[in-house]
């Protein structure tokens, strides 16, 4: 049975071993590397290749954000599920901006954690529900519901988007050819003024328009 | 020229003009009766004689001149007797009255009468008739002499007795100049006493006013100043407490966060490790690590709440707007029925720490007091920011009476206005009609230093 390859990323080793010892009582998961700093995390990636990488976003050196940004640069198709003791909103936001496709709180990553990583690897998001109700309340930037720039099946395409499907997923669902649901994307991120898919996801919760704990 | 000098010259000139009308008819007088005189006395003298000649004629010219040095001097006429080859046979002698005295010629000139002489034909010769005023004109001389001394001891008197009035009239006036010089040199305790006159002390206590005047506004002026000073040192004391306050809270807020919390998360998670291996095999072991991870949670929870009221670290990693709006959108999760609307300007991140956090407490504090005393259901959070200053608005809906927050001392008024003052800003409180209150609050744009 294939096992899902884990890198955790936390510079207090005390952490990365309970985190370890949690993930090794799941047959299914394994966890083949691990990084005491954003730098080591950047460096080992390639060699490793894990499927999932949990990263905590306050380390000293570059810090977990930096190496988010740097690590989704440079592999698209890097999963990470960033993690933090901070029981805000910028944290979370901040690090689904840079390019993380998960968000725990350290409060509640020792239960879900197993699930958050499996969601991961199926190509899904997943926010802590307590971090996306906060994301989905909070009001304060004022901008308009994408429900009212957009039209009916750009809102369907992005919805599906924010959730974090793919194009092609995404076509066959609504059966419409691939580069018909490209438009629509380019249109989206005109409208919206998006750069890429997590500020997609970050604006649906916002608006309480997706659920992604389910 | 001095107005002392000034006055006198006009007396002077005044006199000089009243002294030269008393002369000018002074002396007009003495020529009349000059005139009068020597005319009278020329025509009788010639009348005199016209008729002698019928008497002495006939004893020729020897008997002529022996009648007239019989006869002397005929009042003021000088009577020559000549023959026919204008041989000088008789003239008469001098008069006896002030001889050798002589009036000066230009008074002659101006009184003299001008007659010319009058000859009387004789047989073989004839006699000539000067008038001569000299003696006339000496009188008249002699009454003008005392009276031009006594106009030029009026010169000298009257110069001298206004001289030294003027001098004690203006004495007050030199006090006044000394005075004045006195304040310009900048001593300005100066004042001016017993002068004399009643313009004297009418001035005297007007310049004492003036000079009280303009010590009590220098004394004010560098009272004000003082305070001035005393003031910025306030503020700038109050900044720097402020400032080392945040940073022990920034401190310890990282350090609960980065130490604690992770230990907590490991204890959390070896206790979840255990209670999943004990399942089913040992309740005991299973619970008693189920009892450890809620201790855990515990004390996570409480190590949160003390971080967010210490200091919330996203101030210092993202910047004031991420701050503000983790605080806002905590509001919005512990008040679900309150409406927050904010405008904050992504320019934010770039201001300097100590602006940054004055306004991150501002709004702190003005949202409590809208929730905590005020029970509000609509708060508004507005920022601009310009090139050199931003402003802050902070508008609710509840219950808050400007008047009472700013009587009561409470509320953290005072706070608010100490952190805006400090940083060379202004605060503002005002009522929203029917409810509510409205915070302004203007403080100049200080940025972050670029990063070296």
């Amino acid at each position: 049975m294939h096992k899902l390859k884990v890198m955790l990323v936390d510079d207090h080793a005390v952490v990365r071993m309970g985190f370890k010892l949690l993930l090794e009582s799941c047959v299914d998961i394994e966890v083949v590397a691990e990084a005491d700093s954003g730098e080591a995390a950047c460096q080992a990636y390639e060699a490793v290749a894990p499927d999932v990488v949990v990263m905590d976003i306050a380390m000293p050196g570059m810090g977990g954000i930096e190496a988010i940004k740097r690590l989704a640069a440079k592999h698209s198709h890097v999963r990470i599920l960033a993690l933090s003791a901070h029981e805000d909103i910028s944290h979370p936001m901040r690090a689904l901006q840079a390019g993380a496709m998960g968000y725990l709180s350290k409060r509640s990553a020792p239960e879900v954690l197993m699930d958050a990583i499996r969601a991961l690897a199926q190509g899904q998001r997943y926010v802590d529900a307590q971090i996306a109700q906060r994301i989905a309340l909070q009001t304060i930037s004022g901008d308009k519901s994408p429900v009212e720039k957009l039209s009916a099946r750009e809102f369907e395409v992005f919805t599906q988007l924010a959730r974090g499907q793919s194009v092609a997923q995404i076509s066959d669902t609504l059966s419409l050819s691939s580069s018909t649901v490209g438009t629509h994307l380019y249109n989206i991120k005109q409208k919206l003024g998006l750069s890429n898919q997590a500020e997609m996801t970050l604006l649906a919760l916002r608006h309480g328009l997706i659920r992604v704990t389910d | 020229m001095s107005l002392r000098l000034q006055v006198n010259l006009i007396i002077t000139a005044l006199m000089a003009i009243f002294a030269s009308v008393l002369i000018g008819l002074q002396i007009d007088n003495t020529r009349r009766s000059v005139h009068e005189e020597v005319v009278g006395a020329n025509v009788v003298a010639t009348q005199l004689l016209s008729r002698m000649q019928w008497v002495y004629g006939s004893s020729g010219l020897a008997g002529m001149a022996d009648f007239l040095n019989q006869v002397g001097r005929i009042r003021a006429n000088e009577v020559e007797l000549r023959d026919d080859q204008n041989k000088l046979i008789f003239n008469s002698p001098p008069s006896a009255y002030k001889v050798g005295r002589q009036a000066p010629d230009w008074y002659t000139s101006i009184v003299s009468p001008p007659l010319s002489p009058k000859e009387i034909r004789l047989p073989n010769g004839r006699l000539v008739l000067h008038a001569d005023a000299s003696r006339a004109v000496l009188d008249g001389w002699d009454d003008l002499r005392p009276m031009l001394w006594m106009v030029l001891a009026g010169f000298v008197l009257g110069n001298a007795v206004v001289y030294a009035l003027m001098g004690r009239a203006l004495k007050p006036l030199h006090h006044v100049v000394q005075g004045l010089r006195d304040m310009a040199d900048g001593n300005y305790g100066i004042r001016l006493t017993a002068l004399t006159g009643r313009e004297g002390r009418q001035i005297g206590a007007a310049f004492n006013h003036m000079a009280q005047s303009v010590q009590d506004s220098i004394e004010a002026k560098r009272q004000a100043r003082e305070a001035a000073l005393a003031l910025a040192e306030n503020r700038e004391l109050t900044q720097i407490i402020q400032n080392r306050i945040e940073l022990e809270r920034g401190a310890i807020s990282r350090e609960l966060h980065d130490e604690l919390g992770q230990q907590v998360t490991a204890i959390k998670s070896v206790g979840l490790v255990i209670a999943r291996r004990a399942a089913g095999n040992d309740p005991a072991i299973e619970q008693s690590a189920r009892l450890v991870i809620n201790c855990a949670d515990q004390i996570y929870d409480g190590m949160h709440r003390l971080i967010a009221k210490l200091r919330p670290l996203a101030l210092d990693h993202f910047g004031l707007h991420d701050a503000l709006r983790d605080l806002l959108g905590e509001c919005q999760l512990q008040h679900p029925h309150l409406v927050i609307n904010a405008h904050l300007p992504e320019s934010l991140d770039t201001l300097d720490d100590a602006l940054a956090t004055a306004i991150f407490r501002i709004v702190q504090e003005a949202v409590n007091n809208a929730l905590r005393h005020a029970q509000a259901k609509h708060i508004e959070v507005r920022m601009s920011v310009a090139a050199q200053s931003l402003q802050l608005e902070v508008v609710d809906d509840g219950a808050g009476v400007v008047l009472q927050f700013e009587s009561s001392g409470r509320y953290g008024l005072s706070g608010m206005r100490e952190r805006a003052q400090a940083l060379g800003g202004s605060f503002q409180l005002n009522q929203v009609h029917p409810t509510g209150v409205w915070i302004q609050v203007n403080l100049p744009v200080i940025r972050k230093p670029a990063h070296a």
